[in-house]
């Protein structure tokens, strides 16, 4: 499972009060702990989503462009540093191209696979050389989309760069069985948090091998314990049932039918505990190791709330249909964003355009923009 | 003339000047403040559409941009910015969504769209991308389904090695076989298995299955044949593939609305159970219809299907569920229709 979790981009810091005190930059800037803060609210979502979704079966799946957009300008405008909240920018219509190349792209491999797996096989070590390219797009695309008083973050990784921590770190994982896989993702978070900029500054990093490895090796204990006590769990359960079964004819044999549904909770727990554990600290190490000029961001989540947040979400999306949705991302969204904390130590107000993003340069490329969207 | 609140931003910096909006008589934006240097006008801006009440940030072409909280005032300065024009046909839509996603009665409205369109798909759309699926999908790849479906139950020792008498076995083929020719299904095949209970199903690719203890329990070999002519109606509707198509389409769709497809799985596992269930009923309809039709040809009364199944469901005691929870329907059910399948039809012969 997957909630989204990127929409709190790393901020700047600001001063206390609304719109009276303009500016404070002669004082003294001072070292200053803020809390980001929340205000969406599961219902008002809940409303802008069912809104979405109708019109995008509606429109055949056009609107979806739009409807991410809207979703997303609520989610943005609703986290808030000092009193300050974020922008979200993309133009909808960037969006749609992404998708529709993605689609152009997908349509093919999917049909290949209906022809023979080889040439699915063929299609997908074709398909490689892009996935460096998607990579830095979609990332750029959406840091350059968000902004905070009223500058732009922005990403400069390059393609070289991204295929060593993409396609080529996956490859070496495979060929190390695992072995160097935290040290791959050590390599991709300073490549993601070092090339990210906000304004005229570069963000900093300072994640070192040993959490990686950490976090790795009890994740894999963690797994291979719930994997083969679940499949061993599972095994006794069927017997029983066979014993016991009378079943009439039917079109498939039923115990085929148990053995997937109990493989299906299996593999559901091992999701649980990696989102809730290891996806978790993946992200609250990435922001403790970054820093932006001399600001430093400290987020730390729990493991039994977000265990809990993650389980009853998902039995509330089973139980209604997935009408929970809305309120399970805003669940899991204000948790993370009120935990979250920046250490300001820079005055607010120092920060300056970037010199990618003189006034020009953004209308001009959004025509060939593709808005590429992948969870990073 | 109202003014609007705003921050003022120059474009250049994240310092941030308190400054208000008004509008001119010729439709011209000004920001003006104590704290700005000069009066600011702005020609042809495109104020952003409102999103429930969050703030919105209006983006001017030289970069700079203003931060407005006061969302009614904004909308208010907005209609005046218009006053002569009529509104933009985009202003209007955003407007309207707008409305909607601000009240719970355009949110049920919505719902209500959703659940029709979902509804519709699941009803008639599904199954026709699922005929689209089964018909461009090689029999070699479904039979490999199968075989692989058969692979597992046989290493998991749910189906054993069957015991029935060799001569059993050869006449029910026989009789598989030249039910196979007469009915004009290409690819099917029958095997034997102990199972441990009496069962008979279908496999994609073409395989039946039926298990030593159905043979046993039968008190006719009318009522084997009667079995198997409806297992093989599964396989000439490709039934088992065809589900399998259905219910990745629903998931397809799903996935594509809520754009990820953990969600989306999540939120089809309590409808899939039922619209399986659903589906799986009007293939037991088909396969039962294909049985009556074959029995009929064949000089077999086809009440022998309904009373095979009644006996089997006695036994079992699954005689109590429900239909709708029961993916099949309920024997006496199916001896009906059966029934009144054999008198609505002409009848070949005595």
């Amino acid at each position: 499972m997957s909630v989204d979790v990127e929409p709190v981009d790393p901020g700047a810091e600001s001063p206390a009060s609304p719109l009276e005190p303009p500016s404070q930059s002669d004082t003294e800037p001072s070292s200053q702990t803020r809390q980001l803060r929340f205000t969406g609210d599961g219902r008002e979502y809940f409303r802008i989503w069912i809104v979405n979704v109708a019109l995008t079966l509606l429109t055949l799946g056009i609107y979806s462009a739009w409807a991410k957009v809207r979703a997303r300008r609520y989610l943005y405008g609703s986290v808030w540093l000092g009193d300050d909240a974020f922008d979200y920018t993309a133009n909808p219509v960037a969006i749609l191209r992404g998708r529709i190349l993605l689609l152009l792209v997908l349509v093919p491999v999917s049909l290949a696979q209906r022809v023979s797996i080889l040439y699915y096989y063929a299609a997908l070590l074709v398909l490689m050389p892009l996935v460096p390219w998607v990579v830095v797009r979609a990332r750029s695309f959406h840091l350059r989309n968000s902004r905070y008083r009223s500058l732009a973050f922005d990403f400069t990784g390059k393609y070289w760069d991204a295929a060593v921590w993409y396609p080529l770190s996956w490859a070496a994982s495979i060929v190390t069985l695992g072995l160097v896989r935290p040290l791959t993702v050590l390599g991709r978070d300073r490549f993601l948090v070092t090339e990210s900029s906000f304004g005229n500054r570069t963000f900093g990093f300072t994640g070192k091998p040993g959490p990686y490895y950490r976090m790795y090796i009890i994740t894999a204990v963690v797994v291979g314990v719930l994997y083969v006590g679940g499949v061993f769990f599972l095994l006794l359960v069927l017997a029983a049932r066979t014993m016991a079964s009378g079943a009439d004819p039917g079109t498939a044999a039923p115990d085929m039918g148990a053995f997937m549904i109990g493989s299906l909770a299996v593999a559901g727990i091992v999701v649980l505990f990696v989102a809730a554990y290891l996806r978790t600290r993946l992200l609250c190490y990435r922001w403790n190791s970054s820093r932006l000029g001399h600001n430093d961001f400290s987020l730390t989540l729990s493991f039994p709330t977000m265990l809990w947040l993650y389980a009853s979400n998902a039995v509330a999306i089973v139980a209604t249909f997935g009408l929970f949705i809305p309120f399970a991302r805003i669940r899991l969204l204000r948790y993370i964003v009120e935990e979250f904390r920046v250490l300001q130590r820079e005055d607010p107000d120092a920060f300056e355009v970037g010199d990618r993003q003189s006034v020009g340069a953004t209308g001009a490329e959004a025509a060939g923009e593709f808005g590429l969207e992948i969870g990073i | 003339m109202n003014a609007v609140a705003c921050r003022y931003y120059d474009g250049k910096s994240s310092s941030r000047k308190a400054g208000a909006l008004t509008i001119t008589d010729a439709g011209d934006l000004i920001v003006d403040g104590d704290d700005l240097e000069e009066r600011l006008v702005y020609r042809d801006v495109r104020i952003p559409n409102r999103v429930a009440d969050t703030p919105r940030f209006i983006h001017f072409p030289d970069g700079a941009v203003c931060e407005v909280q006061d969302n009614d005032a904004l909308d208010e300065l907005r209609a005046r910015l218009r006053r002569d024009d009529p509104e933009p046909r985009r202003d209007r839509f955003w407007r309207l969504v707008h409305r909607l996603d601000s009240t719970w009665r355009g949110a049920a409205a919505a719902l209500a769209v959703v659940v029709a369109v979902l509804y519709s798909f699941t009803r008639w759309g599904a199954p026709a991308v699922a005929s689209l699926v089964v018909a461009t999908t090689p029999q070699e790849a479904e039979a490999l389904l199968g075989q692989s479906g058969l692979n597992l139950l046989r290493q998991l020792e749910v189906l054993e090695t069957s015991a029935l008498e060799p001569n059993r076995r050869n006449d029910l083929l026989a009789a598989f076989e030249a039910m196979r020719r007469e009915a004009g299904v290409e690819h099917a095949d029958l095997q034997f298995y102990s199972l441990g209970a009496p069962n008979a199903f279908a496999l994609p690719g073409g395989t039946v299955v039926i298990t030593d203890e159905l043979v046993e329990f039968a008190e006719h070999d009318e009522e084997i044949i009667a079995v198997l002519a409806h297992e093989l109606g599964h396989v000439e509707g490709r039934h088992v593939l065809r589900s399998m198509a259905q219910r990745s389409t629903l998931l397809a769709l799903w996935t594509a609305v809520t754009g990820d497809v953990s969600l989306a799985a999540l939120s089809v596992l309590g409808p899939d159970q039922l619209i399986a269930q659903s589906y799986s009923r009007d293939f037991e309809r088909a396969a039962d219809e294909f049985a009556a039709d074959y029995l009929l040809r064949a000089g077999i009364s086809p009440t022998r299907l309904g009373d095979i199944l009644e006996r089997l469901e006695h036994a079992s005691g699954t005689g109590s569920f429900p239909t709708w929870l029961s993916s099949h329907p309920a024997a006496a059910d199916r001896a009906r229709n059966a029934m009144e399948r054999v008198g609505g039809r002409d009848e070949p012969g005595p």
